[in-house]
């Protein structure tokens, strides 16, 4: 009799203790441990960078979450479940960090590209600045070459043209003073005590006319003068008539009167004595004085 | 007779001393210890103590005291310990990365800003930045 009955409560609590068991697999919630994995595990999926670049460690992260649920499922086993979940959520982790670093390590590589773009950019734009620079100076050396070649050819021009007037007015027989070249028309061109051009002075005239209508840039001063014979007012008169004479005889054959001033002296300034015949001759004369290439004309 | 209820009783004492026998059964983990060992290494070598050195150091911890479980035999503790060590030692290494990458990656924009800024000022000189490699 009390053989039967320790069996019976014996019996009785083993079917309790299977009964125990299987009611706690489906009551028993969750482990805290795994629920923060899952959570980690949900976002770092969701996370198109991750599962892009880390996709390795994040199936080595879901293994482990997988192994977690399969002891807490088990054994509900709180301090396997602990670990177990440590370690789910690490892996989590470490796919997170290996996604971070691969990111980086991609804008490095654009970076790279990017330096280079920068680079070449101001390169070109280096290039063309120097270009232009290039082309600029080109264009001012030429510039420079050019009006080098014009001043040149201008001074040779303005020597060559000096050197003909030189001689034309060799031929004149003009003298280098220090005024500048002076061609002397002598007593004999005129008529005594008068004013009028005699016809052996044309010819000094033609020649005078031809030079100055060829070097339009030179002037003349034709300045009148008399021996001390007779008063002052009537020598004045007589070289003022004569000066005039040669300038309307110059204008005549074509020289603009722009070229052409003319002045009376009289008496004054002679060139010889007066005291005797020869010398008196030489002072009744016409001088005609040259300009430099600029038009000026020294006066006395 | 009552021969078979006997049984069962003498069998349900023998499944409860077996599962406390399961306990002392578990082996050493020393092949899981030479892992985590190695993977605190690989962290070490690949920098993780000047950029992940707390990281690194709570792996270290982990392993010496895995270490301490197996002397006192608490094989189940030890392993655990040394799966935490070796996970902690793998992301103090990974955390290196990212954070060496992340450093390489912010020095290049700043190197960029300011070859853009030179050469934009001054288009004659625009001398180059080394390159962290």
């Amino acid at each position: 009799m009390n053989n039967t009955k320790f069996v019976q409560v014996i019996v009785a609590a083993a079917a309790f203790a299977t009964l125990g068991l299987t009611a706690c697999q489906s009551v028993v919630p969750e482990h805290s441990a795994l629920a923060e994995a899952r959570a980690a595990l949900n976002t770092a999926t969701s996370d198109p960078n991750v599962a892009r670049t880390a996709a390795v460690e994040l199936q080595q992260a879901r293994e482990a979450l997988a192994r977690a649920d399969a002891a807490w499922a088990r054994d509900q086993n709180i301090d396997e479940a602990r670990n177990l979940g440590y370690i789910a959520r690490q892996r989590v982790a470490v796919a997170n960090e290996v996604a971070a670093r691969k990111l980086a390590e991609e804008r490095v590589q654009k970076a790279d590209a990017e330096r280079e773009r920068v680079r070449a950019e101001a390169r070109t734009r280096e290039a063309q600045v120097a270009q232009q620079s290039a082309a600029t100076a080109q264009q001012q050396a030429a510039q420079a070459q050019s009006q080098a070649q014009v001043a040149r050819a201008q001074a040779d021009s303005e020597s060559e043209r000096a050197r003909r007037l030189a001689a034309e007015l060799q031929q004149l027989e003009a003298k280098q003073t220090a005024r500048g070249m002076v061609v002397t028309l002598g007593d004999v061109l005129f008529d005594t005590g008068q004013a009028e051009l005699r016809s052996g002075a044309m010819r000094s005239i033609e020649r005078l006319a031809t030079v100055l209508r060829e070097h339009k840039d030179r002037r003349v001063l034709i300045e009148g003068f008399t021996d001390s014979v007779g008063s002052d007012s009537s020598n004045l008169d007589l070289s003022d008539r004569r000066a005039n004479a040669v300038r309307g005889a110059l204008v005549a054959q074509g020289v603009s009167p722009n070229q052409i001033d003319a002045r009376a002296y009289g008496k004054a300034h002679p060139v010889a004595s007066n005291d005797n015949a020869a010398g008196r001759q030489a002072n009744r004369r016409v001088e005609i004085v040259f300009s430099d290439a600029s038009g000026r004309v020294v006066t006395r | 007779m009552n021969r078979p209820i006997h049984s069962f009783a003498a069998f349900a004492t023998l499944a409860g001393s077996l599962s406390l026998a399961a306990c002392s059964s578990v082996p050493p983990p020393t092949e899981q210890l030479a892992v985590s060992r190695a993977a605190v290494d690989s962290a070490q070598s690949a920098g993780a103590g000047e950029f992940a050195a707390a990281d690194l150091a709570q792996a270290r911890q982990k392993l010496e005291r895995a270490q301490a479980a197996m002397r006192s035999e608490d094989y189940v503790v030890a392993r655990r310990l040394a799966e935490e060590a070796a996970v902690d030692a793998q992301f103090a290494q990974a955390r290196a990365g990212s954070a060496r990458a992340r450093a390489a990656a912010a020095q290049v924009d700043e190197s960029i800003r300011a070859l853009r800024t030179e050469t934009e000022r001054a288009p004659t000189a625009a001398p180059a930045p080394t390159t962290p490699r």
